[in-house]
């Protein structure tokens, strides 16, 4: 069995674009990608469409990872704004979650096309640093966004150099540094764990596919594929947890300042969040 | 539907902090090397080594200590 290890993501085939000389390419990450937006579409207008007051054993699964995401951006951003923010939050956190089990599916990275040149006609799409950078800069634009929209463009320039007047100039230098690195560390970090553990199992895969039949030969895999859907949880979870967290720096009053309170109604700087009392935590 | 009381106090945060420490280091890393790559490459470009590579490698390590402790603060 041979070990198919490609960075960059490989081309099934093209669509020229009407009226320009443009062709749009079709990758396997970009076809998958497709595939998974069409899965989770689906499923959440079904879900939509078929609920009830009383939820079904498949619409409490979908609550509870709701609930959850939910519970997680409340505890950050303070109830308020974070109905604002979720929505993003939320999609980020579900369509990384089911791009990363994608690559776990039998015939992902398995099943090729072409005869001399064999293609995997399927590749998680968070295995492609295309995408994860591209949804790396959407989080980028929304913090400056948020940033801009709290603050206004001098506030936001003034929050990142927040200090003594003579330091200014260097911490908006290593706020400026720290806010492109963000898109880098977001999109590698995604990308690197997804594409090693796909590399990883294929290994696995192969190391199980000489030893054949015996029990070894079958657990060793196994307990990959269990790390797998694990660390896919964790990344999905890292990426959408970062993305609230610069979302709400930016978004953030400084201590002190006269206009903490601000019009995001519950929200707080989230240094104090710990001390509020959460009225969805405690039942008042 | 949401009930009131049905999450226990603090498993959010709970798993904001999980998160949050799966992810910083990364976060740290890259300050570092985007600061330090910069540097290098424009230590090449203008024939000036080692002048911008230090400075990088000053910047980047104020740039991950700010990073660090910012998203530890509010990871909390």
């Amino acid at each position: 069995m041979d070990i198919h290890v490609s960075v960059r993501p490989e081309e099934l085939g093209s669509i020229s674009i009407p009226g320009t000389d443009l062709e749009l390419l079709i990758t396997n990450s970009f076809f998958t990608m497709l595939l998974v937006m069409g899965l989770v579409l689906i499923l959440g207008i079904a879900i939509a469409r078929r609920s009830t007051l009383i939820p079904g054993r498949i619409q409490s699964a979908f609550e509870l990872v709701a609930e959850f995401i939910l519970d997680l951006v409340e505890s950050a951003a303070g109830k308020s704004f974070a109905r604002r923010i979720f929505p993003l939050v939320g999609a980020l956190f579900i369509f990384i979650i089911f791009a990363n089990y994608s690559g776990l599916l039998p015939g992902v990275g398995t099943i090729w096309m072409g005869e001399e040149e064999h293609v995997p006609i399927f590749r998680p799409p968070s295995a492609d640093l295309n995408m994860t950078l591209a949804m790396a800069l959407v989080t980028f634009v929304t913090v400056q966004f948020a940033g801009i929209r709290s603050h206004g463009i001098g506030g936001r320039i003034k929050h990142m150099a927040a200090g003594p007047l003579w330091l200014a100039w260097l911490l908006f230098l290593i706020e400026v540094i720290s806010e492109l690195s963000r898109i880098v560390s977001l999109s590698f970090r995604l990308f690197g764990n997804v594409f090693a553990g796909e590399v990883l199992l294929g290994v696995m895969y192969a190391i199980a596919n000489i030893i054949k039949f015996s029990v070894i030969g079958l657990l060793i895999p196994v307990v990959f594929l269990y790390l797998e859907v694990l660390f896919g949880f964790i990344q999905a979870l890292v990426f959408a947890l970062l993305t609230m967290i610069y979302i709400v720096l930016a978004a953030a009053h400084e201590e002190g300042h006269e206009e903490s309170a601000t019009d995001h109604g519950q929200w707080q700087e989230p240094a104090d969040v710990e001390a509020a009392p959460r009225s969805s935590a405690s039942g008042d | 539907m949401r009930d009131q009381g049905e999450n226990p106090p603090g498993n959010g945060k709970q798993w904001k902090a999980a998160g949050m420490a799966a992810g910083l280091g990364c976060s740290i890393v890259t300050g570092l090397l985007v600061c330090i790559l910069g540097g290098v490459l424009l230590d090449r470009w203008l024939d000036t080594t080692p002048v911008f590579t230090l400075i990088g490698v000053f910047l980047g390590i104020l740039a991950a200590g700010s990073q660090l402790y910012r998203l530890a603060r509010a990871g909390r």
